[in-house]
């Protein structure tokens, strides 16, 4: 919990300055259609031997998930217009099946949202579980159901971000 | 673990302990398709847009565990003794269907006095009539033949030996039983390449897909079982295994046969990442005192943290002798 706070005070102090670069952005005339596309992929870490012969963790495509295994979920938004891209929100679902890992959401200068049902977004601090017999307690990663990147600044023409977090297989 | 003074005999104690809730044992099945899909809303030019990403699926790959319990960890015979069985609980712990190849041991060198001698012509069979125990319409295992087991189904296994004439009581012998994939074992986090149900790969899991278990006879006209169980109470109210948590451990102790168990001692390890709650031992419903030596329990810091209870000469008359303790989830 803490670390996250850490991590959002952080990506406030950068939106600053990045905010000021997109109202000082051209905008041209808005392009018709789809500007902002996303693709979704599914990581592991993977132990590599390198050149030298020493082992290095790097980032792979999933292949082999079995329970207990964590996946990095990576959604790159990539923006084809010429124009930028301002107020982007991000949304993903845990997928079934899956629980979110704590402290693993992440994205450069964006602010993150939690909601158990996809439909009230608040910091993680904020959540809260009633559990079947009425009682409230803070929320935990396994809870969260959804997230919500929405990103400080916009993305430039041409340009993409990546958000990412991860979860582990039930 | 229980001692008896008289014969220096060892059991060991019935029943898992999870820290972690049990019932996930398995895990999500093989072959589950887990799909995500992003979505994103952006301005551009003054107007707002949605747009969806592709959904990226990961289908779920077999991982491949045994686990094997061994029911009756001591069993009391008598020299001359004739199809005396030990029995397991074999279960497939991975997320799909396997199966498994049992194989006896009891030539075991080291650790007892003598050789169960492995009863012919069959050695195993498997419980399959539902009476506990070895019975006449229980099924002879085929040596090497692999037995299925569906993701998280379980097989009781029994094994028969013969007990040799001409030992003394208190002399233990230990038989082993191996269950092994019958698909091929390895180190945890080989790749089965295509293996798995339905062709996906299969991986091996933290048992290095196979189970090796042993339990002892004891020359004995008395023995002692021991069940434990355990209830977890969490600070909210609930019962999560959670740190801060508490785990109230009971152990029964029962023995049964003609005879002594001549100064029976009790002695339990305090399980890893918790930490003992002072004042709470218990003998037969009697709060014991965490010193050593003023009353039959106490709490001993070293060489590891645990539990003992003198438990003196018992008797099947003495009845079961119920301890409890608690330890908190650090």
């Amino acid at each position: 919990m803490r670390k996250h706070n850490t991590a959002r005070t952080l990506a406030y102090a950068v939106s600053l300055s990045l905010a000021a670069a997109a109202t000082n952005a051209a905008q041209p005339a808005p392009a018709a259609g789809a500007c902002v596309s996303l693709e979704t992929q599914a990581l592991q870490e993977q132990s590599v031997a390198g050149a030298d012969g020493a082992r290095k963790v790097t980032l792979m495509p999933a292949t082999k998930v079995v329970p207990g295994d964590q996946v990095v979920w990576q959604t790159t938004a990539r923006n084809s217009c010429a124009s930028a891209a301002a107020n982007v929100v991000i949304n993903q679902a845990v997928p079934e099946h899956m629980t979110l890992v704590a402290d693993s959401v992440a994205g450069a200068e964006t602010r993150v949202l939690y909601s158990l049902d996809g439909k009230s977004f608040v910091a993680l601090a904020d959540l809260v579980v009633t559990e079947a017999n009425g009682t409230k307690r803070a929320a935990r990663a396994e809870d969260v159901r959804h997230l919500r990147w929405m990103l400080n600044g916009s993305i430039g023409a041409n340009q993409s971000t990546s958000v990412r977090y991860s979860a582990r297989l039930r | 673990m229980l001692s008896n003074g008289m014969h220096g005999r060892l059991l060991a104690l019935v029943g898992m302990v999870c820290l972690t809730p049990c019932a996930m044992a398995v895990g999500t099945a093989v072959g589950t398709p887990i799909t995500n899909t992003a979505s994103v809303t952006y301005d551009v030019g003054g107007s707002t847009v949605t747009a969806t990403s592709n959904p990226t699926s990961v289908t779920v790959a077999q991982i491949l565990n045994v686990s094997a319990v061994v029911q009756t960890p001591s069993v009391p015979v008598a020299p001359g003794d004739a199809n005396r069985v030990i029995s397991y609980l074999v279960t497939n712990t991975g997320n799909g269907a396997d199966s498994v190849v049992l194989t006896p041991l009891s030539t075991i060198a080291t650790g007892d006095q003598f050789d169960p001698v492995l009863s012919t012509p069959t050695a195993i069979y498997l419980d399959s009539d539902g009476t506990p125990g070895f019975s006449p319409g229980d099924t002879a295992y085929v040596p090497g033949s692999p037995v299925p087991l569906a993701a998280d189904g379980a097989v009781t296994v029994l094994v028969l030996n013969n007990i040799p004439a001409g030992l003394n009581s208190g002399d233990t012998g230990i038989s082993q039983l191996t269950a092994a994939r019958s698909g091929g074992v390895g180190a945890p986090g080989t790749v089965f390449t295509g293996a798995g149900v339905g062709g996906v790969d299969a991986v091996v899991g933290l048992s290095g897909a196979q189970a090796v278990r042993t339990g002892t006879y004891i020359v004995s006209n008395i023995a002692l079982s021991a069940v434990k169980s355990q209830a977890v109470t969490d600070q909210f109210g609930g019962n999560r295994a959670i740190p801060g948590a508490t785990i109230t451990y009971t152990v029964v102790i029962t023995p049964t046969g003609t005879g002594t168990a001549g100064t029976a001692l009790f002695a339990d390890v305090i399980p890893a990442n918790t930490t003992y709650a002072s004042g709470s031992l218990r003998l037969n419903g009697v709060v014991q005192t965490d010193i050593t030596g003023d009353d039959a329990g106490g709490f001993e810091s070293t060489p590891a943290p645990r539990v003992v209870v003198g438990l003196g000469n018992l008797t099947q008359a003495s009845g079961p002798q119920t301890i409890q303790f608690s330890a908190t989830i650090n």
